[in-house]
Protein backbone atom coordinates (compact mmCIF):
# COMPACT_ATOMS: atom_id res chain seq x y z
CA UNK A 1 0.00 0.00 0.00
CA UNK A 2 1.53 3.81 -0.85
CA UNK A 3 2.33 5.49 1.97
CA UNK A 4 0.04 8.07 0.37
CA UNK A 5 -3.02 6.11 1.46
CA UNK A 6 -5.19 7.63 3.92
CA UNK A 7 -4.33 5.77 7.72
CA UNK A 8 -6.77 7.49 10.09
CA UNK A 9 -4.91 8.73 13.41
CA UNK A 10 -6.78 9.12 16.95
CA UNK A 11 -7.63 12.49 16.03
CA UNK A 12 -8.93 11.61 11.95
CA UNK A 13 -10.67 7.86 12.86
CA UNK A 14 -13.85 10.18 13.58
CA UNK A 15 -13.69 12.12 9.74
CA UNK A 16 -12.85 9.07 7.86
CA UNK A 17 -15.33 6.66 9.79
CA UNK A 18 -18.40 9.68 9.15
CA UNK A 19 -16.91 9.72 5.45
CA UNK A 20 -17.00 5.81 5.33
CA UNK A 21 -20.92 6.19 6.51
CA UNK A 22 -21.27 8.99 3.90
CA UNK A 23 -21.37 11.91 6.27
CA UNK A 24 -19.50 14.86 5.74
CA UNK A 25 -18.33 16.97 9.55
CA UNK A 26 -15.61 18.14 10.87
CA UNK A 27 -14.74 19.74 14.12
CA UNK A 28 -16.35 23.10 15.34
CA UNK A 29 -14.95 24.99 18.15
CA UNK A 30 -17.37 25.13 20.95
CA UNK A 31 -15.58 28.70 21.82
CA UNK A 32 -14.51 30.82 18.68
CA UNK A 33 -17.57 28.29 16.87
CA UNK A 34 -14.98 28.42 13.94
CA UNK A 35 -14.70 24.69 11.89
CA UNK A 36 -11.47 23.18 12.24
CA UNK A 37 -9.86 21.33 8.87
CA UNK A 38 -7.77 19.17 9.37
CA UNK A 39 -8.42 17.08 12.33
CA UNK A 40 -6.48 18.85 15.29
CA UNK A 41 -5.90 18.50 18.53
CA UNK A 42 -6.28 22.04 19.66
CA UNK A 43 -8.53 25.04 17.96
CA UNK A 44 -5.58 26.66 15.76
CA UNK A 45 -7.77 29.97 15.83
CA UNK A 46 -8.07 30.33 19.53
CA UNK A 47 -6.21 27.05 21.55
CA UNK A 48 -9.40 25.86 22.74
CA UNK A 49 -9.74 22.11 23.50
CA UNK A 50 -13.36 22.06 23.22
CA UNK A 51 -13.84 20.39 19.27
CA UNK A 52 -16.54 18.39 18.56
CA UNK A 53 -17.46 16.76 15.98
CA UNK A 54 -20.11 18.80 13.26
CA UNK A 55 -21.95 17.58 10.25
CA UNK A 56 -21.27 19.93 7.14
CA UNK A 57 -23.69 21.45 4.56
CA UNK A 58 -21.39 19.31 2.22
CA UNK A 59 -21.44 22.48 -0.48
CA UNK A 60 -18.41 24.61 -1.52
CA UNK A 61 -17.24 26.87 -4.05
CA UNK A 62 -13.86 25.77 -5.62
CA UNK A 63 -10.57 27.63 -4.68
CA UNK A 64 -8.32 26.49 -7.36
CA UNK A 65 -8.27 23.74 -9.78
CA UNK A 66 -5.69 21.61 -12.23
CA UNK A 67 -5.94 18.50 -14.25
CA UNK A 68 -3.27 16.19 -13.21
CA UNK A 69 -2.58 14.52 -16.27
CA UNK A 70 -0.50 11.39 -14.32
CA UNK A 71 -1.11 11.39 -10.51
CA UNK A 72 0.78 9.70 -8.52
CA UNK A 73 0.03 7.20 -5.84
CA UNK A 74 -4.00 8.35 -5.89
CA UNK A 75 -5.85 6.28 -3.67
CA UNK A 76 -8.86 7.04 -5.62
CA UNK A 77 -6.77 7.03 -9.14
CA UNK A 78 -8.70 5.38 -12.14
CA UNK A 79 -6.18 5.28 -15.25
CA UNK A 80 -5.54 8.98 -16.29
CA UNK A 81 -6.05 12.49 -15.84
CA UNK A 82 -7.26 13.23 -12.26
CA UNK A 83 -9.21 16.68 -11.37
CA UNK A 84 -7.45 17.85 -7.99
CA UNK A 85 -9.12 20.71 -6.07
CA UNK A 86 -8.96 23.39 -3.67
CA UNK A 87 -12.68 23.56 -2.22
CA UNK A 88 -13.46 26.55 0.40
CA UNK A 89 -16.53 25.05 2.14
CA UNK A 90 -19.56 27.26 3.26
CA UNK A 91 -18.05 26.67 6.45
CA UNK A 92 -15.02 28.15 5.91
CA UNK A 93 -12.08 25.52 5.83
CA UNK A 94 -10.59 25.21 2.67
CA UNK A 95 -9.64 21.37 1.84
CA UNK A 96 -7.65 19.42 -1.33
CA UNK A 97 -9.73 17.04 -2.58
CA UNK A 98 -10.88 15.89 -6.65
CA UNK A 99 -13.68 16.83 -8.53
CA UNK A 100 -15.60 14.16 -10.20
CA UNK A 101 -18.51 14.07 -12.58
CA UNK A 102 -20.12 14.84 -15.48
CA UNK A 103 -18.45 17.98 -16.31
CA UNK A 104 -15.02 17.77 -13.67
CA UNK A 105 -12.57 18.87 -16.34
CA UNK A 106 -14.22 21.68 -17.14
CA UNK A 107 -15.22 22.74 -13.55
CA UNK A 108 -13.89 26.62 -13.54
CA UNK A 109 -13.27 28.46 -10.49
CA UNK A 110 -15.97 29.53 -8.55
CA UNK A 111 -18.24 27.06 -9.25
CA UNK A 112 -20.44 25.62 -6.68
CA UNK A 113 -19.69 22.10 -5.99
CA UNK A 114 -21.15 19.67 -3.20
CA UNK A 115 -19.93 16.75 -1.68
CA UNK A 116 -19.87 13.35 -3.03
CA UNK A 117 -18.08 10.20 -1.70
CA UNK A 118 -15.34 7.36 -3.09
CA UNK A 119 -15.27 4.08 -1.89
CA UNK A 120 -11.70 3.14 -2.41
CA UNK A 121 -11.37 0.59 0.30
CA UNK A 122 -12.83 -1.77 2.85
CA UNK A 123 -12.25 0.98 5.52
CA UNK A 124 -11.72 4.47 3.45
CA UNK A 125 -14.00 6.52 1.64
CA UNK A 126 -12.66 9.95 0.51
CA UNK A 127 -14.87 13.13 0.35
CA UNK A 128 -14.56 14.16 -3.57
CA UNK A 129 -16.77 16.64 -4.94
CA UNK A 130 -19.54 17.29 -7.88
CA UNK A 131 -20.66 20.07 -9.61
CA UNK A 132 -23.75 21.66 -7.97
CA UNK A 133 -27.21 21.71 -9.37
CA UNK A 134 -28.06 25.28 -10.97
CA UNK A 135 -28.57 27.82 -7.65
CA UNK A 136 -26.77 25.65 -5.45
CA UNK B 1 32.51 50.73 12.53
CA UNK B 2 31.27 46.91 12.69
CA UNK B 3 34.21 44.63 14.52
CA UNK B 4 35.67 42.19 11.68
CA UNK B 5 35.46 39.24 13.56
CA UNK B 6 31.96 39.72 13.63
CA UNK B 7 30.61 40.26 10.22
CA UNK B 8 29.88 37.41 8.37
CA UNK B 9 31.11 36.48 4.72
CA UNK B 10 30.94 33.85 2.06
CA UNK B 11 34.79 33.15 2.10
CA UNK B 12 34.35 30.13 -0.84
CA UNK B 13 31.93 28.49 -2.83
CA UNK B 14 32.13 24.98 -5.12
CA UNK B 15 29.58 23.67 -7.19
CA UNK B 16 30.69 19.67 -9.03
CA UNK B 17 29.84 19.12 -12.21
CA UNK B 18 25.42 19.13 -12.87
CA UNK B 19 23.55 16.75 -14.99
CA UNK B 20 23.68 13.03 -15.20
CA UNK B 21 26.52 11.70 -12.83
CA UNK B 22 26.22 8.37 -13.50
CA UNK B 23 28.17 5.99 -10.95
CA UNK B 24 28.81 8.08 -8.07
CA UNK B 25 26.24 8.88 -4.96
CA UNK B 26 25.23 11.71 -2.31
CA UNK B 27 27.96 11.26 0.12
CA UNK B 28 31.04 11.51 -2.63
CA UNK B 29 29.12 14.62 -4.05
CA UNK B 30 29.31 16.51 -0.65
CA UNK B 31 32.79 15.52 0.14
CA UNK B 32 33.42 16.86 -3.97
CA UNK B 33 31.40 19.99 -3.29
CA UNK B 34 32.86 20.67 0.21
CA UNK B 35 36.57 20.16 -1.10
CA UNK B 36 36.25 22.76 -4.19
CA UNK B 37 34.86 25.07 -1.25
CA UNK B 38 37.51 24.83 0.98
CA UNK B 39 39.96 24.81 -1.69
CA UNK B 40 38.32 28.12 -3.44
CA UNK B 41 38.54 29.40 0.23
CA UNK B 42 42.15 28.33 0.09
CA UNK B 43 41.50 27.48 3.87
CA UNK B 44 43.01 25.21 6.38
CA UNK B 45 40.61 22.73 7.01
CA UNK B 46 41.53 22.18 10.38
CA UNK B 47 39.62 25.51 11.05
CA UNK B 48 36.42 24.79 10.01
CA UNK B 49 34.18 24.73 13.36
CA UNK B 50 30.57 24.47 11.62
CA UNK B 51 28.73 22.01 9.30
CA UNK B 52 25.37 22.69 8.14
CA UNK B 53 23.94 19.89 5.57
CA UNK B 54 19.82 19.48 4.24
CA UNK B 55 19.93 15.59 4.25
CA UNK B 56 19.84 13.96 0.83
CA UNK B 57 16.80 12.08 -0.95
CA UNK B 58 19.52 9.24 -1.39
CA UNK B 59 21.42 7.98 1.39
CA UNK B 60 20.06 10.55 4.02
CA UNK B 61 20.09 9.79 7.94
CA UNK B 62 18.07 11.15 10.75
CA UNK B 63 22.14 12.37 11.78
CA UNK B 64 22.92 13.52 8.06
CA UNK B 65 25.76 15.93 9.35
CA UNK B 66 27.19 13.53 11.42
CA UNK B 67 27.73 11.18 8.31
CA UNK B 68 29.09 14.06 6.21
CA UNK B 69 31.84 15.63 9.25
CA UNK B 70 32.86 11.95 9.11
CA UNK B 71 33.71 11.63 5.46
CA UNK B 72 35.05 15.03 5.37
CA UNK B 73 37.26 15.08 8.71
CA UNK B 74 35.93 17.62 10.68
CA UNK B 75 36.03 16.39 14.30
CA UNK B 76 34.81 18.98 16.86
CA UNK B 77 31.77 21.77 15.58
CA UNK B 78 30.63 23.91 17.96
CA UNK B 79 27.72 24.65 15.40
CA UNK B 80 26.57 21.16 13.59
CA UNK B 81 23.27 20.30 12.37
CA UNK B 82 21.20 18.74 9.38
CA UNK B 83 18.53 21.56 8.33
CA UNK B 84 15.28 20.08 7.06
CA UNK B 85 13.98 22.94 5.43
CA UNK B 86 14.23 21.38 2.45
CA UNK B 87 14.81 23.52 -0.67
CA UNK B 88 15.09 26.68 1.66
CA UNK B 89 17.64 25.13 3.24
CA UNK B 90 20.80 27.33 2.03
CA UNK B 91 19.34 31.18 2.90
CA UNK B 92 18.38 29.59 5.79
CA UNK B 93 21.89 27.89 6.90
CA UNK B 94 23.41 31.13 5.86
CA UNK B 95 21.49 33.15 8.62
CA UNK B 96 22.46 30.18 11.02
CA UNK B 97 26.02 30.68 9.88
CA UNK B 98 25.86 34.57 10.38
CA UNK B 99 24.50 34.41 13.57
CA UNK B 100 27.19 31.99 15.10
CA UNK B 101 30.24 33.96 13.25
CA UNK B 102 28.39 37.11 14.97
CA UNK B 103 27.76 35.53 18.36
CA UNK B 104 31.51 34.20 18.39
CA UNK B 105 30.78 30.92 18.51
CA UNK B 106 32.65 29.60 15.03
CA UNK B 107 35.44 30.71 12.92
CA UNK B 108 34.50 28.81 9.50
CA UNK B 109 31.22 27.49 8.77
CA UNK B 110 30.60 24.85 5.64
CA UNK B 111 27.81 24.61 4.42
CA UNK B 112 27.03 21.61 1.61
CA UNK B 113 24.57 19.18 -0.06
CA UNK B 114 24.39 17.10 -2.90
CA UNK B 115 22.09 14.71 -4.50
CA UNK B 116 21.74 11.83 -7.63
CA UNK B 117 18.59 12.21 -8.43
CA UNK B 118 18.71 11.56 -11.53
CA UNK B 119 20.80 9.11 -11.80
CA UNK B 120 19.14 7.20 -8.39
CA UNK B 121 15.70 6.77 -9.68
CA UNK B 122 14.43 5.46 -12.81
CA UNK B 123 12.55 7.33 -15.27
CA UNK B 124 8.90 8.29 -13.52
CA UNK B 125 9.44 7.35 -10.62
CA UNK B 126 10.18 10.14 -9.07
CA UNK B 127 7.70 11.78 -8.00
CA UNK B 128 5.80 9.03 -6.72
CA UNK B 129 9.05 8.11 -4.75
CA UNK B 130 9.24 11.72 -3.52
CA UNK B 131 5.56 11.52 -2.05
CA UNK B 132 6.06 7.94 -0.21
CA UNK B 133 8.64 10.32 1.11
CA UNK B 134 6.62 11.56 3.60
CA UNK B 135 6.71 15.00 1.68
CA UNK B 136 3.39 17.25 1.58
CA UNK B 137 0.27 16.21 3.78
CA UNK B 138 0.00 11.95 3.70
CA UNK B 139 -3.33 11.92 5.04
CA UNK B 140 -5.19 14.88 3.51
CA UNK B 141 -3.85 15.67 0.44
CA UNK B 142 -2.01 13.24 -1.54
CA UNK B 143 -4.72 10.77 -1.51
CA UNK B 144 -6.48 12.98 -4.24
CA UNK B 145 -3.61 12.35 -6.34
CA UNK B 146 -1.89 15.82 -6.45
CA UNK B 147 1.90 15.53 -7.01
CA UNK B 148 4.61 18.36 -6.53
CA UNK B 149 3.81 19.91 -9.48
CA UNK B 150 -0.38 19.64 -9.16
CA UNK B 151 0.57 21.74 -6.16
CA UNK B 152 2.19 24.70 -7.88
CA UNK B 153 -0.51 24.26 -10.67
CA UNK B 154 -3.08 25.08 -7.95
CA UNK B 155 -1.11 28.09 -7.15
CA UNK B 156 -0.71 28.71 -10.74
CA UNK B 157 -4.35 28.68 -11.40
CA UNK B 158 -5.39 30.52 -8.78
CA UNK B 159 -3.08 33.56 -9.46
CA UNK B 160 -4.11 33.35 -13.05
CA UNK B 161 -7.93 33.52 -12.04
CA UNK B 162 -7.07 36.36 -9.76
CA UNK B 163 -4.48 38.92 -12.03
CA UNK B 164 -5.36 37.32 -15.19
CA UNK B 165 -1.61 35.55 -15.24
CA UNK B 166 -1.08 34.27 -18.88
CA UNK B 167 0.92 30.74 -19.76
CA UNK B 168 2.80 32.86 -22.27
CA UNK B 169 3.87 35.13 -19.38
CA UNK B 170 4.82 32.18 -17.18
CA UNK B 171 6.73 30.96 -20.16
CA UNK B 172 8.97 34.21 -20.19
CA UNK B 173 10.79 33.01 -16.94
CA UNK B 174 11.46 29.50 -18.50
CA UNK B 175 12.80 31.14 -22.02
CA UNK B 176 15.29 33.55 -19.53
CA UNK B 177 16.74 30.83 -17.76
CA UNK B 178 17.69 28.89 -21.05
CA UNK B 179 18.86 31.72 -22.40
CA UNK B 180 21.41 32.25 -19.37
CA UNK B 181 21.75 28.32 -19.41
CA UNK B 182 22.74 28.33 -22.88
CA UNK B 183 25.66 31.57 -22.13
CA UNK B 184 26.90 28.65 -18.94
CA UNK B 185 29.25 25.95 -19.50
CA UNK B 186 28.02 23.86 -16.52
CA UNK B 187 24.43 24.09 -17.10
CA UNK B 188 21.97 20.91 -17.71
CA UNK B 189 20.18 21.70 -20.52
CA UNK B 190 21.63 24.77 -22.71
CA UNK B 191 20.01 24.97 -26.24
CA UNK B 192 17.73 27.64 -26.30
CA UNK B 193 13.93 27.77 -26.43
CA UNK B 194 11.18 30.20 -27.17
CA UNK B 195 7.56 30.88 -25.20
CA UNK B 196 5.94 28.56 -28.04
CA UNK B 197 8.19 25.68 -26.65
CA UNK B 198 7.11 25.67 -23.37
CA UNK B 199 3.19 26.35 -24.50
CA UNK B 200 3.71 23.34 -27.06
CA UNK B 201 6.02 20.94 -24.19
CA UNK B 202 3.24 18.10 -22.33
CA UNK B 203 1.07 19.08 -20.08
CA UNK B 204 1.86 18.08 -16.88
CA UNK B 205 -0.74 19.47 -14.41
CA UNK B 206 -2.90 22.71 -15.97
CA UNK B 207 -1.52 24.79 -16.24
CA UNK B 208 1.83 23.80 -15.92
CA UNK B 209 3.67 22.09 -19.15
CA UNK B 210 7.19 20.22 -18.71
CA UNK B 211 9.39 22.93 -19.65
CA UNK B 212 7.88 25.19 -16.56
CA UNK B 213 9.23 22.55 -14.52
CA UNK B 214 12.23 22.43 -12.66
CA UNK B 215 14.76 19.53 -13.92
CA UNK B 216 15.99 16.58 -12.31
CA UNK B 217 19.88 16.29 -11.87
CA UNK B 218 22.95 15.12 -10.01
CA UNK B 219 24.92 17.81 -8.55
CA UNK B 220 26.69 19.07 -5.71
CA UNK B 221 27.07 22.14 -3.98
CA UNK B 222 29.13 23.89 -1.38
CA UNK B 223 30.05 27.45 0.76
CA UNK B 224 32.35 28.10 3.33
CA UNK B 225 30.89 30.95 5.59
CA UNK B 226 34.00 33.06 8.14
CA UNK B 227 34.28 36.13 9.89
CA UNK B 228 35.51 38.76 7.40
CA UNK B 229 38.57 39.10 9.34
CA UNK B 230 39.54 35.54 8.49
CA UNK B 231 38.53 35.97 4.85
CA UNK B 232 40.94 39.14 4.14
CA UNK B 233 43.81 36.15 4.73
CA UNK B 234 42.34 34.03 2.55
CA UNK B 235 42.06 33.55 -1.65
CA UNK B 236 39.24 34.76 -2.51
CA UNK B 237 37.25 38.74 -2.39
CA UNK B 238 35.05 38.08 0.44
CA UNK B 239 31.35 38.65 -0.56
CA UNK B 240 29.21 39.89 2.49
CA UNK B 241 26.11 38.50 3.73
CA UNK B 242 24.49 41.93 3.75
CA UNK B 243 20.84 41.05 4.82
CA UNK B 244 19.43 37.35 5.33
CA UNK B 245 15.66 36.89 6.44
CA UNK B 246 13.10 34.21 6.42
CA UNK B 247 9.39 33.19 6.86
CA UNK B 248 7.82 29.82 7.20
CA UNK B 249 3.98 29.21 7.09
CA UNK B 250 2.29 25.64 6.40
CA UNK B 251 2.40 22.52 4.61
CA UNK B 252 -0.93 22.28 3.54
CA UNK B 253 -2.65 24.23 1.27
CA UNK B 254 -5.78 24.99 2.28
CA UNK B 255 -4.26 26.54 5.44
CA UNK B 256 -2.10 28.59 3.04
CA UNK B 257 -5.34 29.68 1.28
CA UNK B 258 -7.11 30.78 4.90
CA UNK B 259 -4.09 31.71 6.76
CA UNK B 260 -5.30 29.10 9.18
CA UNK B 261 -4.13 30.29 12.94
CA UNK B 262 -2.95 33.59 12.13
CA UNK B 263 -4.28 36.85 14.10
CA UNK B 264 -6.59 38.46 11.95
CA UNK B 265 -4.27 41.57 11.29
CA UNK B 266 -1.91 39.17 9.94
CA UNK B 267 -4.12 36.80 8.42
CA UNK B 268 -5.85 39.24 5.87
CA UNK B 269 -2.67 39.83 4.26
CA UNK B 270 -1.60 36.36 3.64
CA UNK B 271 -3.79 33.29 1.30
CA UNK B 272 -2.49 31.52 -1.29
CA UNK B 273 -1.35 34.06 -3.70
CA UNK B 274 0.00 36.44 -1.12
CA UNK B 275 2.61 34.25 0.68
CA UNK B 276 5.01 35.19 3.68
CA UNK B 277 8.00 35.75 1.33
CA UNK B 278 7.11 39.62 2.34
CA UNK B 279 8.32 39.27 5.67
CA UNK B 280 11.27 38.02 5.04
CA UNK B 281 12.02 39.98 2.66
CA UNK B 282 11.36 43.25 4.76
CA UNK B 283 13.95 41.39 6.95
CA UNK B 284 16.57 41.02 4.36
CA UNK B 285 16.37 44.50 2.75
CA UNK B 286 16.38 46.06 5.76
CA UNK B 287 18.98 44.69 7.31
CA UNK B 288 21.14 45.37 4.12
CA UNK B 289 19.89 48.89 3.97
CA UNK B 290 19.36 48.48 0.14
CA UNK B 291 15.96 48.44 -1.58
CA UNK B 292 14.90 45.85 -4.36
CA UNK B 293 15.90 49.08 -6.71
CA UNK B 294 19.09 48.04 -5.66
CA UNK B 295 19.23 44.65 -6.77
CA UNK B 296 22.01 44.21 -9.48
CA UNK B 297 21.23 40.21 -10.36
CA UNK B 298 18.36 38.20 -8.60
CA UNK B 299 18.74 34.57 -8.47
CA UNK B 300 15.13 33.31 -7.52
CA UNK B 301 14.17 30.09 -6.63
CA UNK B 302 12.61 28.55 -9.64
CA UNK B 303 11.44 25.01 -8.72
CA UNK B 304 8.62 25.87 -11.40
CA UNK B 305 7.95 28.92 -13.70
CA UNK B 306 4.91 30.26 -11.46
CA UNK B 307 7.40 30.01 -7.90
CA UNK B 308 10.24 32.49 -9.45
CA UNK B 309 7.05 34.68 -11.13
CA UNK B 310 5.53 34.77 -7.61
CA UNK B 311 8.32 36.09 -6.06
CA UNK B 312 8.95 39.24 -8.26
CA UNK B 313 6.00 40.61 -6.54
CA UNK B 314 6.35 39.39 -3.26
CA UNK B 315 10.28 40.73 -2.77
CA UNK B 316 8.84 43.99 -3.93
CA UNK B 317 10.39 44.10 -7.71
CA UNK B 318 6.73 44.71 -8.71
CA UNK B 319 2.87 45.18 -7.71
CA UNK B 320 0.76 42.38 -6.54
CA UNK B 321 -0.49 40.50 -9.27
CA UNK B 322 1.36 42.58 -12.11
CA UNK B 323 4.45 39.82 -12.32
CA UNK B 324 2.96 38.60 -15.46
CA UNK B 325 3.39 41.67 -17.53
CA UNK B 326 6.70 42.60 -15.48
CA UNK B 327 7.87 39.01 -16.57
CA UNK B 328 7.39 40.03 -20.40
CA UNK B 329 9.45 42.21 -22.90
CA UNK B 330 12.73 40.56 -21.97
CA UNK B 331 13.14 42.46 -18.94
CA UNK B 332 14.05 39.20 -16.95
CA UNK B 333 16.99 38.33 -19.25
CA UNK B 334 20.79 39.62 -19.31
CA UNK B 335 20.61 43.49 -20.35
CA UNK B 336 17.02 43.93 -19.11
CA UNK B 337 16.17 45.60 -15.92
CA UNK B 338 16.76 42.72 -13.87
CA UNK B 339 18.01 39.54 -14.91
CA UNK B 340 16.93 36.25 -13.22
CA UNK B 341 18.88 32.73 -12.88
CA UNK B 342 22.18 33.86 -14.85
CA UNK B 343 23.24 30.34 -14.20
CA UNK B 344 20.11 29.37 -15.66
CA UNK B 345 18.28 28.57 -12.48
CA UNK B 346 16.37 24.84 -11.77
CA UNK B 347 15.03 25.20 -15.06
CA UNK B 348 17.91 24.67 -17.25
CA UNK B 349 20.75 24.82 -15.11
CA UNK B 350 19.96 21.94 -12.34
CA UNK B 351 18.03 20.83 -9.65
CA UNK B 352 19.60 17.87 -8.01
CA UNK B 353 17.30 17.89 -5.17
CA UNK B 354 17.34 20.19 -1.69
CA UNK B 355 21.11 21.66 -3.08
CA UNK B 356 19.07 22.99 -6.00
CA UNK B 357 19.08 26.56 -3.67
CA UNK B 358 22.33 26.51 -2.99
CA UNK B 359 23.20 27.04 -6.62
CA UNK B 360 21.44 30.39 -7.02
CA UNK B 361 23.52 31.41 -4.00
CA UNK B 362 26.96 30.41 -5.59
CA UNK B 363 26.11 31.78 -9.02
CA UNK B 364 25.19 35.33 -6.95
CA UNK B 365 28.98 34.84 -5.59
CA UNK B 366 30.36 34.50 -8.34
CA UNK B 367 28.02 37.43 -9.83
CA UNK B 368 29.64 39.80 -7.01
CA UNK B 369 32.96 38.02 -7.93
CA UNK B 370 32.85 39.17 -11.31
CA UNK B 371 33.89 35.32 -12.34
CA UNK B 372 30.57 34.89 -14.94
CA UNK B 373 32.33 35.38 -18.30
CA UNK B 374 29.67 35.51 -20.92
CA UNK B 375 26.54 36.04 -18.60
CA UNK B 376 28.00 38.47 -16.22
CA UNK B 377 25.82 41.15 -15.09
CA UNK B 378 28.37 44.73 -15.93
CA UNK B 379 29.00 46.04 -12.43
CA UNK B 380 27.41 43.73 -10.24
CA UNK B 381 27.71 45.35 -6.93
CA UNK B 382 24.20 43.80 -5.45
CA UNK B 383 22.73 40.11 -5.75
CA UNK B 384 19.60 38.61 -4.06
CA UNK B 385 19.24 34.96 -3.65
CA UNK B 386 16.01 33.16 -2.64
CA UNK B 387 15.24 29.83 -1.34
CA UNK B 388 11.87 28.64 -1.21
CA UNK B 389 10.00 24.91 -0.17
CA UNK B 390 6.83 23.94 0.55
CA UNK B 391 4.66 25.24 -2.50
CA UNK B 392 6.02 28.59 -1.77
CA UNK B 393 4.87 28.55 1.79
CA UNK B 394 8.57 28.59 3.64
CA UNK B 395 11.31 31.57 2.31
CA UNK B 396 14.70 32.57 2.95
CA UNK B 397 16.23 35.57 1.38
CA UNK B 398 19.77 36.92 0.92
CA UNK B 399 21.24 40.00 0.02
CA UNK B 400 24.58 39.73 -0.88
CA UNK B 401 27.30 42.72 -1.35
CA UNK B 402 30.95 42.56 -2.30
Amino acid sequence: MSRSFPRPTKISAPFWAACHERVFQMQRCDDCKRFVWFPMYMCPHCASMDLRWTELSGRGTVYSRSLVIDPVSAASAPAGPLLVALVELDEGPVMMTNIVGEGAGDVAIGARVVVAFQQVSDEITLPVFERAAAGA
Amino acid sequence: MLDPSKVAVIAGVGETPVGRLTGTNSIELHVQAAKLAIEDAGIDKGLIDGLLTSGAFLDDNIRHHIIIAENLGIYCKTLCDTLRTGGQSWCHGLQMAQWAIQAGRCRAVLLVGGDTLLSSIPAGKGLGAYTDYGAHSMEFETPFGVHVPGFYALLAARHMHEFGTTSEQLAAIAVACRKHASLNPAAQKREPITIQDVLDSRMVATPLHLLDCSLISDGGHAMLVTSLEMARDLKKEPIRLAGLGQAQSYYHMGHLATAVGAPPEIARHHDLTHTVQPVAAKQAFEEAGVTPADVDVAELYDSFTITALLQLEDLGFCKKGEAGPFAEGGRLELGGELPINTHGGMLSYAHPGATGGMAHIVEAVRQLRGECGDRQVANCEVALATNVSAVSSTHSVAVLTR
